[in-house]
């Protein structure tokens, strides 16, 4: 079964100066380049938030939360990006967690691979009289699980975090048989009192960028077999 | 907070609360006084505290109209290029550089069972404009063939992107030179001889 969209993201908490985010920002420091920056497009850059495309780079910048996101491989410009920004132009910015997210659509073979998929991911005997009319329902009236969000707990010497996927059905890809995945692998920085800043994050960053998207892609494959 | 995607039916603000944010947000419905729109005078947007508005939007408001980015919705996911599944990604060493064409190192890195190393040339033309400067011996890109879906159709496609990473810098060096001497030390000779 072929991953139809597929979205990468990473989103850094911390504290953050949304304002100084800006295209001319990025190009002066050698983050994107002056093509790039010039054909960029600005949705708001504030004092609270910032927000604007580079490429097929999406950057929004909060007080407390700083993301990039893009739709088209290669991802690792994501890990680039952050790691120049935050790694070499603001090392000393607080970044207390941060979060590689994947998500995709695609297609199960048929409407009724779908439920199955559904009624065996969330089974409907433990709803009760509700599960028992569900289990009833049929064609355009046909109901069952809409999301089902799954935890692993994901602790280490230096950051404490987890490992959450998210199942859906999709609507962008078609209402009877599309199928969203998100996964997000979360980490909390430990504070040793030493380490506080972007550089320990971006260290971490940059040794479990891979690996989790790759632990990404086994359940999102694993989801997508089950689909086909 | 989370880390998680703003995905299609959420958004997570600065406080945590979920709020259905729109692209664009008057001042009018912001106040709760759409149907006073003729009545709008300075005397009315005057009378809305900034305090008022920053309790509803999360943010500070200096005009009358605030702009922020919107969840995306699923229109924008069906109808934005995107990457599927089916991509082979090469990691790129730039080993020389002509005038017209550079020589590179090529190794796999998903979406093939190959593991030896590929040499091959290409010419700079495929390099962004902007990233010719990039291109020097040692520099590294990465190669995608893939497929994209496009507002419902599938397209073929290949990107040559340059990296760009960070600077290296002293210690980051030092770090790795006492890295190499720990690997070193810690060789237990044949000759029984001291690095």
């Amino acid at each position: 079964m072929e991953i139809e969209r597929s979205h990468w993201s990473i989103v850094l908490l911390g504290s953050f100066n949304p304002a100084i985010f800006h295209p001319a920002w990025f190009e002066l420091h050698g983050v994107i380049s002056k093509e790039v920056a010039s054909a960029a497009e600005v949705s708001v850059v504030h004092n609270e938030i910032s927000n604007m495309t580079l490429g097929d780079i999406v950057v929004t910048a909060e007080v407390g939360k700083f993301q990039v996101a893009t739709s088209n491989a290669p991802e690792i410009r994501l890990l680039d990006f952050i790691s120049v920004v935050f790694g070499d132009v603001l090392p000393h910015s607080k970044v207390r967690s941060f979060g590689v997210n994947k998500s995709t659509h695609f297609r199960a073979v048929s409407a009724e691979r779908r439920m199955e998929m559904g009624r065996s991911l969330a089974p409907l005997g433990p709803w009760g009289a509700f599960g028992e009319r569900l289990a009833a329902s049929e064609g355009d009236e046909l109901g069952g699980m809409m999301s089902l969000r799954m935890r692993e707990i994901l602790n280490d010497e230096d950051s404490s975090g987890h490992f959450e996927v998210r199942i859906e059905p999709s609507n962008a890809l078609d209402r009877r048989t599309g199928i969203f995945v998100a996964v997000n692998r979360h980490f909390d920085l430990k504070d040793d009192g030493e380490t506080v800043g972007a550089k320990a994050a971006v260290s971490k960053l940059d040794q479990s960028f891979v690996d989790s998207l790759e632990k990404a892609d086994e359940i999102i494959n694993h989801f997508a077999e089950m689909a086909s | 907070m989370s880390t998680s995607f703003a995905e299609e039916r959420e958004f997570i603000s600065l406080e945590s609360e979920k709020r259905d944010l729109k692209r664009f947000i008057s001042l009018s419905k912001l106040t709760g006084h759409e149907n006073l729109d003729a009545d709008d005078s300075a005397e009315r947007y005057n009378a809305v505290s900034n305090s008022d508005l920053k309790n509803m939007l999360g943010i500070e408001v200096f005009w009358g109209v605030v702009r922020r980015p919107g969840p995306i919705t699923a229109q924008q996911v069906r109808t934005a290029p995107s990457s599927t599944s089916k991509v082979v990604e090469w990691e790129g060493v730039v080993e020389s550089v002509g005038d017209d064409e550079f020589a590179c190192r090529l190794r796999i890195i998903k979406g093939s069972e190959v593991d030896f190393d590929e040499f091959t040339t290409f010419d700079l033309d495929r390099v962004d404009e902007g990233d010719r400067d990039l291109v020097q011996p040692g520099a590294l890109f990465r190669l995608v063939i893939g497929f994209q879906a496009i507002s419902g159709t599938r397209q073929q496609f290949s990107r040559l992107i340059f990296r760009r990473l960070p600077a290296w810098n002293r210690s980051t060096i030092e770090q790795a030179r006492a890295h190499i001497e720990d690997v070193f030390d810690s060789i237990d000779w044949s000759d029984g001889s001291a690095s």
